[in-house]
């Protein structure tokens, strides 16, 4: 999961130097590039732009896109600094650009998976080349079937399965209630479940 | 416990998360909800099977020195879409704005809608483009006005009106343009009485 990912690399992998430096707090960061330290918004770029990718990605389904819409949200995210309030930390605030720019970029053209295999990707480690395409297929239609979710479901998904994020926070990066956030989850897995298997049924239906 | 369980209380124990005893105790007498969990906990399991590919290595440092060349073009006035908006580029850009705000806003004008999603969210709140409180009353003025407008009417409304020139001018008026932005809306809704 990438917010696993970023904890796991120290997410500190920053080459540029703000005054608040490498090691300093998000807020800290925050605050010497709205002052105008250059250098301190580069480290919030190098230390969170595994995370925005990661949602651009998983909402938009290929690596190109979801590219250009984690460019999009750091510009947003520059643009809009002197207006963030930090009413949310820094990290909740960038998922919202993040999701909203991703979604700025699917309105704008059909989406498009990637091919089940880039030349550019790296291999999981162990894989046979076999087993390595089965589990690329299979993931592929994973993918095909989250896509087909209504948008809202799709949100919440992504956010609590890719990255980890509990109830409470979707709530916040989405401005939904927790409620909200626990009944489009639920959904979210029904709909999948039909698309996945479709000839298992849905079993014990809750009102809904 | 008789009834069957709850999304939530389905969802949780999908989760390995934590829930009532009496859920627990209902899900051991209850083959449907056992079924239901079990099928939500493969679903998620087939979820978390699916890693994000991992881009080559050299992909990061080529991606945050992309961004860092947009943030270059964007600080840098002198540079065309920079964020300064000098004289005619800030009239030209409001005008669009204020215009195709009005332009929605007549077009859309009767009969009930569901409310227009202007953050994406369908947030009822009053919030940016990118999800932070509004500065000022402009855009609580544009965003009140606009609370029962439909999206889709929205781009019939307004097809010319690109995305990224709303967002521009939210983001980069100042306080003054801001509040003639607001005098000029005003004075329009007040002449078009809507």
């Amino acid at each position: 999961m990438v917010r696993n990912d970023l904890m796991a690399h120290g997410a500190v992998n920053a080459t540029a130097s703000g005054e608040a430096g490498n090691g300093a707090s998000d807020e800290a960061l925050v605050r010497a590039a709205r002052a105008g330290d250059r250098a301190a918004f580069d480290t919030l770029v190098e230390r969170h732009q595994r995370l925005v990718y990661g949602v651009c990605y998983r909402l938009l389904g290929n690596r190109d896109d979801a590219a250009d819409a984690a460019q999009d949200t750091f510009l947003r995210a520059f643009r809009g600094l002197r207006g963030f309030r930090e009413r949310s930390s820094f990290t909740t605030w960038l998922y919202r650009v993040a999701v909203n720019a991703s979604l700025n970029r699917s309105g704008a053209r059909p989406s498009r998976q990637d091919p089940i295999e880039r030349a550019d990707q790296v291999p999981a480690r162990g894989d046979s080349p076999h087993a390595g395409l089965e589990r690329e297929e299979r993931a592929a239609v994973v993918r095909a079937a989250v896509a087909r979710l209504p948008r809202k479901q799709r949100l919440t998904l992504v956010l609590r399965v890719y990255h980890d994020l509990s109830h409470e926070e979707i709530a916040r990066v989405l401005g939904r209630s927790v409620g909200t956030v626990k009944a489009n989850l639920f959904f979210a897995l029904r709909n999948l479940k039909s698309m996945l298997h479709p000839g298992e049924g849905h079993g014990s239906t809750p009102d809904a | 416990m008789d009834r069957h369980l709850t999304p939530d209380a389905l969802v949780a124990l999908a989760e390995g998360g934590r829930v009532e005893a009496s859920a627990r105790a209902h899900l051991r007498t209850c083959a449907r909800c056992a079924s239901e969990v079990a099928s939500l906990a493969g679903v998620m399991g087939e979820l978390r099977a699916d890693e994000m590919p991992e881009p080559s290595p050299l992909f990061w440092p080529q991606l945050s020195a992309r961004i860092r060349a947009a943030i270059d073009r964007e600080a840098d006035p002198s540079v065309r879409g920079g964020t300064a908006w000098p004289g005619w580029r800030w009239w030209a850009n409001a005008a669009t704005l204020s215009a195709g705000v009005l332009a929605l806003l007549v077009a859309v004008a009767s009969g009930p809608r569901a409310p227009l999603d202007l953050a994406g969210m369908g947030d009822d709140s009053l919030v940016s483009v990118d999800g932070e409180p509004l500065p000022n009353d402009a855009w609580a003025l544009v965003l009140e006005a606009a609370s029962g407008i439909d999206a889709s009417d929205a781009g019939d409304a307004v097809p010319a009106l690109a995305p990224a020139s709303v967002e521009g001018a939210i983001v980069d008026l100042s306080q003054d343009e801001r509040a003639e932005l607001e005098r000029l809306l005003r004075a329009e809704l007040q002449r078009t009485a809507l």
